[in-house]
């Protein structure tokens, strides 16, 4: 069974009640890698070794392996295949280098190797650097960590999908940080906030990104953009005729995990 | 006057609030430096695309900081977690410069959105700028009301506005009130003449809108 953004709860449920159904997992797309390593990584039920299966799948095992802290060097390479990429966060500077140009460079080209029109891939290179600085801003606010976050993308004929994922401080927590809403108590209402209602962390500076507009915009392309953090999820489903966004409770997850898939 | 250039490398292209609160190391320690009020200007040379956020970390920062000391209001008594947080600053003026075609409408698209107007010189000598073209949102009135100002092309109180200006059929107060949201925007400055305020322009001659 393939497991994706839209069944990755039913693993991650069937996981906590201790079935054993990571045999029954044949593959992992970006984004459900990503949830499920980060969930792995941190989670308050996390079960005894149910990884090992998984990381026999590429995707998690490198998810898994950036959570965990390994490879003490860059393990992004720019030689590296260039229709995906993982790239580790560890502070401002990362964003801020030939690597990461390098990173961005690469998208833009292998979105247009794929058939994705020209204007697009720009667009989509700048919304993937803009939920990117995210991490720098929002996830680590005023605590110190080795590993900021983890990016990704992946990118097939018509088919692209990218993922920005932390293990932070989750945006209950980042939200609760301005006055204004220190009396909120529950991730999916500070998902709303913050994606729905443009609510932010900063004081006095005006109306957060929301993103609203813009998660609509890349979910129009056949595609799906979901957020999870803590015990909430954000998530807007691109159909004919239909595009609402959504938020909903679920298990805890630690940090917060973006993926978006947009296929043309 | 403090010129802040942001362009940090050869990287024409600047998103994200972490790259422009690098592009911005500096400039606190350089305001903080001079006594009194500091007219600034952010120098964005070479810079040839930001986005909203680069925008918010940079002019937008630098604007609601100098709104913030005019609002009167003061700094927390335990220093926050967020060095980027907004604390009143002394600032005589706030300007954008060099702005190129795409960051002119970057920053004038997100201060519409904010309802916040953005001073962009167009000519300068020295610490004298002459022109400047006003983005982002200005009430109409207020707009009106720096029109008078630049065409009297002196410091005025209040009343100089309402004597010369006698067709705008608006009395002494409002002509006060208007200028006083003006300095609230960071628009002029005043200082106290008697009991009265009086204002001046930190430019000569100013255009509207891109």
């Amino acid at each position: 069974m393939r497991i994706d953004l839209k069944n990755i709860d039913n693993l991650v449920n069937a996981l906590r009640q201790g079935r054993a159904v990571e045999s029954k997992v044949e593959d992992l797309s970006l984004g459900a890698a990503m949830e499920l390593a980060a969930w792995l990584f941190d989670g308050t039920t996390k079960p005894q070794n149910p990884h090992q299966q998984f990381l026999a799948n590429r995707l998690f095992a490198e998810a898994w392996r950036l959570f965990e802290g390994g490879r003490p060097n860059n393990p992004w390479r720019p030689w590296d295949a260039v229709d995906e990429a993982f790239f580790p966060v560890r502070g401002a500077d990362s964003l801020e280098g030939e690597d990461w140009g390098q990173v961005l460079q690469r998208l833009k080209s292998a979105l247009l190797r794929n058939g994705f029109p020209d204007g697009f891939h720009k667009g989509m290179a700048s919304a993937f650097a803009d939920m990117a600085d995210n991490i720098i801003q929002h996830s680590v606010f005023g605590t110190v960590r080795e590993l900021n976050g983890i990016v990704a993308y992946q990118v097939r004929p018509k088919e692209v999908s990218f993922t920005i994922a932390d293990v932070g401080i989750g945006a209950l927590q980042s939200l609760s940080s301005n006055p204004e809403y220190a009396g909120l108590s529950s991730s999916r209402k500070a998902l709303d906030l913050i994606c729905r209602n443009k609510a932010s962390r900063r004081v006095n500076q005006g109306a957060g990104q929301g993103y609203n507009d813009l998660f609509i915009a890349l979910a129009s392309y056949n595609g799906l953009v979901r957020v999870r953090s803590g015990d909430g999820v954000f998530s807007i489903e691109g159909e004919i005729g239909r595009i609402e966004p959504q938020t909903a409770s679920l298990h805890p997850t630690p940090g917060l995990q973006l993926s978006v898939e947009c296929r043309i | 006057m403090t010129t802040h250039s942001l362009l940090r490398d050869k990287n024409p292209i600047r998103f994200g609030a972490t790259r422009a609160q690098a592009d911005m190391q500096g400039v606190l320690e350089s305001i903080r430096s001079q006594p009194g009020l500091v007219q600034v200007m952010l120098d964005y040379k070479g810079i040839e695309a930001v986005n909203g956020s680069y925008v918010r970390a940079s002019v937008a920062w630098m604007t609601r900081c100098g709104i913030a000391a005019r609002a009167g209001e003061t700094q927390p008594q335990t220093p926050s977690l967020d060095p980027w947080e907004i604390r009143s600053l002394p600032l005589r003026a706030v300007f954008a410069a060099n702005l190129s075609g795409e960051v002119r409408e970057e920053i004038d698209l997100y201060f519409k959105k904010e309802r916040l107007p953005c001073l962009e010189a167009m000519s300068w000598k020295g610490d004298q700028v002459g022109r400047v073209r006003l983005l982002g949102h200005l009430d109409q009135q207020l707009v009106r009301a720096l029109d008078c100002l630049v065409s009297l092309k002196k410091d005025v109180v209040a009343e100089d506005l309402w004597k010369a200006f006698p067709d705008d059929r608006i009395g002494l107060t409002a002509w006060n009130n208007r200028l006083s949201e003006l300095y609230q925007r960071h628009m002029v400055s005043r200082a106290k003449d008697g009991k009265f305020w009086r204002y001046s322009l930190e430019f000569k001659e100013v255009e509207y809108g891109i």
